[in-house]
């Protein structure tokens, strides 16, 4: 294998190197998508069906060939996506709501909240990887880049792909460029710490400036909190997605107060996807939930006046409302109301809730049988959910012979068994796991993603809902409801009855911690601590905190709105409540700043060590540009001589001297001798160098009196150009 | 090594001698064409053959008789005619009536200068007699081979204006001339100095002997003697492949070959026992330029080489 075959074969793998890198990183997302919801085995068969298909397609389709291939392919993958659509989505498939799939996808709407985001996935993933292994076999990188960067600015789009992964993948298709752009030129592949430059820069800028794209800043219900700092931010969002993450702080701020007559947990939304570290809402669908209208059960109408404190885009209401008067609402799915636009304060609103009844017997004899689609939707866990936590909750609940059993002896294990903490590391991998078996604490996202995750392990629908907890009473019929009240809790269906409240999270610790986030802010005369009535020298009990943990014989279990007893039926989870990283995104600023966790030595990670990598190659790169190392290495070259033969002496002195004379005045031009040249630009000395440098190069005199002169010469002209001048070096 | 090297200056010297009074001599007749006549006369120590290309009436035959005329050998004249046989040049076989046998009859191609009088006059087959000769310094007629004299040296004149009537050298020719020289027009006191020294007489007419073929022959073993190192060898070839690299028709291995013996023979002439790229040089474009046949038709055969010496590292 000669030299020019050897740099094409490098080149090749170089660029394949940079095209997987691409590759892996819209596929790895596409991935996340299949393990929620989807076939990993089919997926990964298709990839590689994928490859191999555009590999061979590339040696011996023209280009025509490959674009109906793509086509083919296309159309496949949408056959597969639309066969599998549960059905009562069909009026998805008009090409109109084709069509603002699409245009919801580009704006920001996760692939995650697809219905059938897996099938969508798998149906997907071969098309770009396809095209991408076909101009790669063709050695049209420029396409393949195209193609692969193409992908990754669509899962940018739909806010999928973490910065990181987004980052690496185009430095993966900007080397796979350089490297093209190499052998457009017939560059020598020694030419590539170009492209390290390049990618260094793409590095150092992008982790200077950090807007993410895809990342979207959180829009808390309080707008003064930072991103992703408090509970409440993370949680009351008005966004579709919600990740469970490390340590999280309390705002004491107050939000709104509440009037009612009666206590309740003032719900926002919920989520029904579960990804392994963080929830998702599917997009919004024809579901029956979408209408307010009263449970199915019936139950007792009540209603309550909030009036905001403070800027609110979330509409908190009890559970479940069935209408709005003061401000303009939408019904959103699980039930929730949103605001058209964001609440002030002084909007208030008076919403009418109605609370569904029914009694422990009601729950305990429903049936384990579910409506399918709701089957479906409400037990999806990740593929990659270790066995574990199912096996963990079978031995559990070996006992429990209804859901309702299961449901309690689930949420009162978590409650007795674990603490509440609000600084604790951000979950590696599966939240539930994590909290399960590697954990002792956690805040009310732990606890609630853990005990949904248990339950559908079991096959038991459930979601996650979010919300506030009560709040401080500070009268026979009103609330105070702070940030730190924001909590998330439980909701699990029972056939015939509906949703049903579970809060796993134990109360009286997150509400010394609440309390003390309260004190604290109150000594340090925060702005909006307390509304009239709240400080405690004008109440007497700040906040009554009914902790019933009602079991099946006290006739109300936790449930939602609680029919009977509504001292009894409300646990008031008050806001101690957990705190996330807003986005996806967070992930990775947290790996490369080391993760905000308590602890301590964690090895670096995969992404960090690609970072470091390829910073430390670009700075050598850069180095190497300017020409530091050849300065380094000239600098010794000049003042070394070692003796050899007559001949590679003299050798060895004229090429120093010329080096000398090149800095001092010019370079010899190739067809210049270098008598000639010395007879130019140099003295006597150099003459008469050269003459001996004739005299043993061409004459072929040996003798070591020349050698011996010629260097005495070499010397003297060193100490002169060079002498005290500060080096330079060209 | 003592003994050479005391011997080697003492025969470089002598050879320098001999070639120096050559070059005085031939300047004596030919006015204002040191660089020719030095280019001339190292052509024949290194035993090369020698075109001159030139317009008429420039002083390409007296050059060559000047430096006929220097050197005590035989000198010959062939005028080319668009009617001149082969046999012509080589001599013929003619029956002996007495000896009743066939002897030859030798052409005017034996002897130690040959001048060829505008060569390209004759016909191709004619021009093709002087092949042999000028390549192995011998002749072969009808399976006999006769040597010719050592040394032995052709020096051919050509007529580069009306074309028309001529017959224009073969490539394979035109490779075993060692030089193609140019003369040019005399500059405006050069052509005053001429006119002054043919007043009376032609010079040549006085023009004496001044080596001997002995001599000749011992200037030629000591260039053939002169030192090339390996650098200067590679040198020759980088010069010799970018010509191949940049034009339709390269230089051959003997134009290297050539060239090398050229530097020798310049070497010697400057008084050295050894070769230095500017030898190389200041004989390159002499005895390469004719060997080249450029891509483009606007390209030149000069130009070619003095790109190769302006791009080729030293």
């Amino acid at each position: 294998m000669n030299d020019s075959t050897r740099q094409q074969w490098l080149r090749l793998a170089l660029a394949a190197t940079g095209l997987s890198v691409l590759g892996s990183a819209y596929l790895r997302v596409l991935y996340t998508a299949v393990d929620i919801d989807g076939d990993p085995q089919l997926f990964f068969v298709l990839v590689a069906g994928a490859v191999i298909t555009g590999v061979i397609a590339g040696r011996f389709v023209p280009l025509s060939g490959a674009i109906v291939g793509g086509a083919i392919i296309t159309a496949l993958g949408s056959l597969l996506y639309v066969s599998t659509i549960p059905p009562e989505y069909s009026l998805t498939l008009t090409i109109s709501g084709l069509w603002g799939d699409t245009t919801a996808l580009l704006t920001g709407m996760s692939i995650l909240r697809i219905i059938n985001a897996g099938m969508w996935a798998v149906a997907v993933a071969p098309i770009p990887t396809f095209l991408l292994a076909y101009f790669a076999t063709r050695r049209q990188f420029g396409y393949s880049t195209l193609i692969g960067c193409g992908t990754v600015a669509f899962v940018i789009l739909t806010g999928d792909i973490s910065g990181t992964d987004a980052l690496i993948g185009v430095l993966g298709g900007v080397f796979t460029l350089g490297i093209e752009g190499l052998e457009r030129r017939k560059a020598r592949l020694m030419q590539t710490d170009r492209v390290l430059v390049v990618l260094t820069l793409v590095l150092v800028v992008t982790a200077s400036i950090s807007i993410v794209p895809g990342g979207s800043a959180p829009l808390g219900a309080g707008g003064s909190t930072g991103p992703g700092e408090t509970v409440e931010a993370s949680l009351t969002r008005s966004d579709d997605e919600l990740s469970v993450g490390g340590s999280i702080k309390l705002s004491p701020t107050v939000r709104f107060t509440v009037e009612s007559d009666r206590q309740s947990y003032w719900r926002i939304g919920a989520y029904d996807r579960y990804t392994g570290d963080g929830w998702v809402r599917t997009a919004d669908t024809h579901d029956p939930d979408d209408e307010l209208t009263g449970p199915k059960s019936g139950g007792s109408t009540f209603t309550q006046t909030i009036s905001p404190r403070d800027t609110l885009s979330v509409m908190p209401a009890a559970w479940r409302p069935t209408s709005v008067t003061g401000a303009l609402a939408d019904a959103t799915s699980f039930g929730g109301l949103r605001p058209e636009g964001r609440l002030q304060p002084g909007d208030n609103y008076t919403v009418e809730s109605v609370a569904p009844r029914y009694s422990p017997r009601e729950l305990q004899n429903a049936s384990g049988s579910y409506p399918n689609d709701l089957q479906d939707r409400y037990t999806q866990l990740p593929d990659s959910t270790p066995d574990d936590v199912s096996r963990y909750t079978e031995q559990l609940t070996a006992n429990a012979e209804t859901p309702y059993d299961s449901a309690r002896v689930i949420s009162s294990h978590l409650k007795k068994n674990w603490n509440y903490s609000l600084s604790v590391r951000e979950p590696e991998g599966q939240v539930a796991s994590t909290f399960l078996f590697d954990r002792d604490a956690g805040y009310c996202t732990h606890f609630a993603t853990t005990m949904v995750t248990m339950l559908r392990s079991q096959g038991i629908p459930a979601r996650l809902a979010v919300g506030y907890a009560p709040g401080q009473r500070v009268g026979q019929n009103k609330w105070v409801v702070r940030g730190l009240d924001a909590h998330a809790w439980v909701e699990v269906y029972f056939q015939g009855v509906g949703w049903v409240r579970f809060d796993p999270t134990p109360s009286e610790p997150r509400q010394q911690a609440e309390q003390s986030a309260i004190d604290a802010a109150r000594e340090d005369d925060a702005a909006n601590v307390d509304v009239s009535g709240s400080a405690p020298n004008e109440t007497d009990t700040p906040t009554p905190t009914p902790t019933s943990e009602p079991t099946a014989s006290t006739a109300t279990t936790e449930p939602d709105q609680s029919t009977a007893t509504p001292s009894s039926g409300t646990t008031p989870d008050t806001g101690s409540s957990p705190a996330y990283r807003p986005e996806a995104f967070a992930n990775a600023s947290a790996d490369v700043s080391g993760g905000d966790g308590e602890s301590s030595i964690e090895l670096p990670t995969a992404s960090t060590i690609v970072f470091g990598i390829t910073i430390a190659g670009g700075l050598l790169a850069v180095l190497r540009r300017w020409g530091v190392f050849r300065g380094l290495r000239r600098l010794i070259w000049l003042w070394s001589l070692s003796r050899s033969d007559p001949a590679t002496d003299v050798e060895a002195v004229y090429d120093r001297l010329e080096y000398l004379l090149t800095r001092e005045h010019r370079p010899r031009d190739p067809g210049e001798t270098r008598r000639e040249y010395v007879r130019d630009v140099g003295t006597r000395e150099d003459r008469r160098l050269v003459a001996i440098y004739e005299q043993v190069i061409y004459a072929g005199d040996r003798s070591e009196s020349l050698v011996s002169e010629a260097i005495e010469l070499f010397k003297r002209r060193r100490r002169a150009l060079v002498g005290g001048n500060s080096f330079r070096y060209s | 090594m003592t003994d050479n090297v005391t011997a080697e200056p003492a025969d470089g010297e002598r050879a320098q001698a001999i070639a120096q009074r050559i070059v005085d001599n031939v300047e004596t007749v030919i006015v204002g064409h040191s660089d020719t006549i030095e280019q001339i006369v190292t052509a024949v120590l290194a035993g090369g053959n020698v075109l001159l290309d030139d317009v008429p009436g420039v002083g390409k035959t007296m050059l060559a008789r000047s430096l006929a005329r220097s050197v005590d050998g035989s000198f010959r004249r062939v005028q080319f005619t668009p009617d001149l046989l082969p046999g012509d040049i080589t001599g013929v076989n003619v029956f002996n009536q007495k000896a009743r046998e066939f002897e030859f009859q030798s052409g005017p191609i034996f002897a130690n200068v040959v001048l060829a009088d505008e060569i390209n006059r004759a016909p191709p087959k004619t021009q093709s007699a002087l092949l042999e000769a000028m390549e192995e310094h011998q002749v072969t007629v009808d399976g006999e081979t006769h040597p010719v004299p050592a040394p032995f040296t052709v020096i051919a004149t050509q007529n580069s204006v009306a074309a028309d009537q001529t017959y224009s050298l073969p490539v394979a020719e035109i490779d075993r001339f060692m030089k193609r020289l140019q003369l040019g027009y005399p500059g405006a006191t050069e052509e005053a100095e001429l006119l002054d020294r043919i007043v009376g007489g032609h010079p040549i007419e006085s023009l004496s002997p001044v080596a001997t073929v002995a001599e000749i022959r011992s200037a030629q073993d000591v260039v053939a003697d002169v030192r090339v190192e390996p650098s200067i060898r590679e040198y020759v070839t980088a010069i010799a492949e970018y010509t191949r690299e940049h034009a339709r028709l390269g230089v051959s291995p003997r134009g290297s070959i050539a060239l090398v013996r050229a530097a020798q023979a310049r070497a010697t002439l400057a008084g050295r026992s050894y070769v230095r790229p500017s030898d190389v040089q200041s004989e390159a474009r002499v005895t390469l330029a004719h060997r080249i046949r450029p891509t483009a038709e606007t390209d030149s055969q000069s130009s070619v080489i003095e790109r190769a010496l302006d791009s080729v590292q030293v």
